[in-house]
């Protein structure tokens, strides 16, 4: 169980998160984030295992920073200019998994308009699992794994921070 | 002009100039899927991918849903998903195992995996009625890969693969043991273009500074090589391997041992990558292990719709004019650690695929093609390098890398079997 203090802060972390992400505030989400930070997003949606099972995206943390340092060298042109986006973040459900740590599930809907060439809307929808860690006081995020409902379907270029 | 009057392939393609009207014309599409898919050779499946008799996935010929399923005996077969009764698909899962038999569960009719029909319920009804097996393509396997095609009477299938054959070998013989296996599974990246853009990008070695520039820009790689150097200092070269195969020939621009697996001279080696090297000069012997170790597995298409990028196996899923879904795998190999098999993946995970360092970018400039060519027809100019290109040793044409002899090589195959 957590106190609707710790509730709240785990809510207040994911919504700036969010809006961070749809913002394209590319240094402010990475602020968000832990030094050792691990950013998943599988295909296989039963049991994956990223040592033998490939994966859409499995950054360790250097990984996110070259992705980051791409977003802001202006010329990604998958990201040039960025998708202006909307995410809802619902379903949060928070567990405590050590005095420092907790697992967050929660859902989402992110409406993408895909400006860069085709204009087509795109909805992402699925399900995100987060590990948060207190660091000098404040939550960041140590963990970041989503679970497309199509993870294993053909999709659409996913260059934006999901 | 008459609403069906026959498409000039001769005119439309023509010594490195291409009407644009080939990337978004559905007539010509459905010539493709004829000419191309139907009749000729394709990629469908990896042997490693249906390990065990009953073992199937599902694959499509042009658009025609299939399934590459082991029978009994040990053979690949490729037959029809469509139920013979009334065309319901047999296998909805990707992948799977149908132990003996396959049935369809609209009325129950069960094939055998060699799609021989087995039997109908309530067979008196039936009696003296010609109920159809499932239709089976035309199969070649060469090194584990099967290609298929709908044709009873193809082009020989070695004659099709010419000298891409020694493409393949290539990459399968970075296995110590001169096996791959593609399980890992497969993204799947959708692109609104046609699926030649596609072809065309993955052979096109002029790109990369532009294309990829915020990549060059956020890290140290290989591929500073291309985007700092100057036209003379560029080793690198694309090669025509006749048939339509073609080749960026990477190798020539490494400066160290394993830069195809992320190594230099500023990054040494892991020790599963110093014992990969050591199982290779067993496997080999020094001289043919050393070019393995240096060169790496291909970066190569073979037409009309395999590409072995490299530690990858792409091929493209043809479905509508204007859309594509390329497919990629890490190309895992047999007799090696788990760890070196892991490190083929997260390249695989950094080049390919919706999210990577890479192709997003790919994605969006062909799609900015694709909208471009809805005005009025254009001409494709793919003449670069039409100037230096010579024969090589081997009798292969071979040019600068950013040279447009790989696309020429696709299109000069492509003009032959649609005006055949």
């Amino acid at each position: 169980m957590v106190t609707d203090e710790e509730y709240r802060d785990v809510c207040e972390l994911l919504f700036r998160e969010a809006r961070f992400a749809d913002n394209a505030q590319y240094d402010e989400w990475e602020s968000l984030l832990t030094d050792d930070m691990e950013y998943w997003v599988p295909i296989n949606r039963d049991d994956p295992d990223p040592e033998s099972q490939l994966s859409l995206l499995y950054d360790n943390r250097s990984r996110v920073s070259t992705r980051i340092r791409m977003l802001k060298t202006g010329v990604r042109h998958a990201q040039v200019p960025p998708s202006p986006m909307t995410r809802l973040i619902s379903n949060i459900e928070v567990e405590r998994l050590t005095d420092n740590e907790y697992k967050v599930c929660s859902a989402f809907m992110l409406g993408e308009l895909q400006i860069q060439s085709t204009k087509d809307l795109h909805w992402w929808i699925g399900r995100t699992e987060h590990v948060l860690r207190r660091v000098d006081g404040g939550l960041k995020i140590s963990r970041k794994r989503v679970n497309l409902i199509n993870s294993n379907e053909a999709v659409p270029a996913l260059a934006f921070l999901i | 002009m008459t609403a069906q009057s026959a498409i000039d392939y001769s005119t439309i393609v023509n010594n490195g100039i291409i009407n644009s009207r080939v990337y978004n014309d559905e007539r010509i599409f459905e010539d493709e899927i004829k000419k191309i898919f139907h009749e000729g050779w394709s990629f469908v499946a990896h042997e490693s991918e249906v390990p065990k008799p009953g073992d199937y996935v599902r694959r499509s010929i042009g658009r025609e849903p299939y399934l590459v399923v082991r029978n009994r005996d040990g053979e690949v077969n490729v037959i029809s998903n469509k139920c013979t009764h009334r065309g319901t698909l047999l296998c909805q899962e990707e992948k799977g195992n149908v132990r003996g038999a396959i049935t369809c569960w609209y009325h129950g009719w069960v094939f055998g995996l060699d799609g021989d029909l087995k039997s109908v319920p309530y067979g008196a009804g039936s009696r003296g009625l010609d109920h159809k097996c499932l239709p089976k393509a035309t199969v070649g396997n060469y090194r584990g890969f099967i290609f298929a095609t709908l044709n009873p009477n193809p082009i020989n299938f070695r004659d099709y693969l010419g000298e891409g054959a020694s493409l393949i070998d290539r990459a399968v013989e970075c296995s110590p043991v001169g096996e791959i296996r593609l399980n890992a599974g497969w993204a799947k990246f959708l692109y609104k273009t046609n699926w030649k853009l596609q072809c065309e990008n993955n052979i096109d070695g002029y790109h990369v500074n532009y294309v990829h520039a915020s990549l060059a820009r956020s890290i140290e790689s290989r591929y500073n090589e291309a985007v700092l150097a100057g036209e003379d200092e560029l080793k690198t070269t694309a090669v025509d391997w006749g048939n339509g195969h073609s080749e960026l020939f990477l190798a020539a621009g490494f400066s160290s041992d394993l830069e195809w697996l992320g190594y230099s001279d500023k990054k040494p080696m892991k020790p599963f990558a110093i014992k990969y090297c050591d199982q290779l000069r067993e496997a080999y012997g020094d001289n043919r292990a050393s070019r393995i170790i240096h060169d790496g597995p291909p970066h190569a298409l073979i037409f009309p719709n395999l590409f072995l990028a490299e530690t990858n196996i792409v091929y493209y899923e043809v479905d509508q004019v204007g859309e594509t879904v390329q497919r990629h795998t890490p190309m895992l190999l047999e007799g090696v650690s788990d760890e070196m098999n892991t490190r083929i993946i997260r390249l695989c995970e950094a080049a390919l695929g919706p999210s990577s360092f890479f192709l997003p970018d790919d994605g969006v400039i062909t799609e900015r093609q694709q909208a471009a060519f809805e005005g009025v027809p254009m001409e494709i100019d793919l003449r670069r390098g039409m100037g230096r290109e010579n024969k090589d040793g081997m009798g292969l044409m071979e040019s600068h890398v950013t040279d447009e002899v790989t696309n020429r090589a696709f299109w000069s195959r492509y003009r032959e079997v649609m005006t055949a």
